[in-house]
């Protein structure tokens, strides 16, 4: 494997050293391209109180290209599908080399925070948004309780 | 004796369904025919056209792929999206030798390159260059590695930090070398007529 790149050494330190606040990223042993991710719920969101786990890889011409992120938790959310494939700009037209992995994660959390039913990925849940916004965050809540425990939460009860 | 048809109270509608496959088919093939061609001969020319076949042809597959389950449909979907079929997005590979050198002595130690996140001084020897995006930072533009925004400039037109666009002021730069261009060359001819005079 290719000697990784200095700037992914630094932005893995950093992560690690200085992490973003509700999300923790760690490296893969086998392949330090391989992120895994979790990350809290924004507070007064429906996902609040939820750890969602993430995988973001980094591809060979990262940062000319942007990483591939994507939800492994379930989420009811209309920017994500059921494939856990996220729908935002800066993963997809908008990326700019001088973006990292923690402004990335900062960028999904606000997604999180502020659902955008009109550009949607998942259309059938951006459908059920636009109807009743009401009764979809009644089911994303439902589903961030339900598949979305937090680890220590899941891991006290066991 | 009544037929089939006439005892369900149904006209032979088969026919006419295949009728309408066949049409649908027919256009379906000629939105790919169109989008084949169209991509050969005017990428350059017809961004837009191209663009908006490009989604005749995306939605063409998708009908393809919802209606008959075809899986090459939806494959080539998945292929439409991961290519992003940008093809003139990047500027050429001479619009790095237009940009503004920076010295060292302008920058600070902790002026850092923005794409590999290193700091100017820690390189032996940089090249930095400005770019003509008119942020406004006491260099009225951001700096970066030419190493660094070389490979980004390829396929992208505009500054990493504040997304402006360099094409257009790149555009300008070329028509006013090609007028300065077309003004030496008069001047070249006229003096080469005056040479005429004398020697002539």
């Amino acid at each position: 494997m290719a000697a990784l790149p200095r700037r992914i050494i630094k932005e893995t330190e950093r992560l690690i050293s200085d992490p973003v606040p509700g999300i923790t990223a760690y490296p893969d042993e086998s392949n330090l391209r391989a992120f895994t991710v979790a990350m809290d719920g924004p507070d007064s969101s429906p996902y609040e109180h939820g750890v969602f786990d993430l995988e973001l890889y980094l591809p060979d011409d990262y940062p000319m290209c942007p990483p591939k992120v994507r939800f492994l938790t379930r989420i009811y959310h209309p920017n994500i599908d059921k494939l856990g494939r996220i729908c935002l700009d800066v993963l997809k037209d908008n990326w700019s080399p001088a973006l990292q992995i923690r402004t990335i994660l900062l960028s999904i959390q606000a997604l999180l925070a502020s659902p955008n039913p009109d550009d949607p990925l998942a259309n059938d849940v951006a459908e059920d948004w636009k109807k009743d916004e009401a009764k979809a965050i009644g089911v994303a809540k439902e589903w961030t309780s339900k598949y979305a425990k937090s680890h220590t939460a899941s891991g006290s009860a066991e | 004796m009544s037929t089939y048809e006439d005892d369900h109270n149904i006209s032979s509608s088969r026919p006419q369904e295949d009728n309408e496959r066949t049409r649908t088919h027919q256009s379906l093939s000629s939105i790919i025919d169109s989008f084949v061609t169209s991509n050969h001969s005017h990428i350059e020319s017809l961004p837009e056209t191209q663009e908006s076949q490009i989604e005749t042809f995306r939605n063409a597959l998708q009908v393809l792929s919802a209606e008959e389950g075809s899986t090459l449909a939806t494959d080539l979907i998945g292929v439409l999206e991961d290519q992003d079929f940008n093809p003139k997005k990047g500027l050429p590979d001479d619009y790095l030798d237009t940009l503004d050198r920076v010295s060292l002595k302008d920058l600070t130690p902790e002026d850092d390159c923005p794409i590999c996140t290193n700091r100017f001084v820690e390189d032996k020897y940089p090249l930095i260059v400005k770019l003509p995006c008119n942020a406004k930072t006491k260099h009225r533009g951001h700096i970066f590695d030419l190493e660094c925004i070389g490979p980004w400039l390829k396929m992208n037109a505009t500054c990493p930090l504040c997304r402006f666009d360099l094409s257009e002021l790149n555009q300008k730069r070329k028509e006013r070398l090609a007028e300065e261009l077309r003004l030496i060359k008069e001047q070249e001819e006229e003096e080469e007529e005056e040479d005429w005079d004398v020697y002539g």
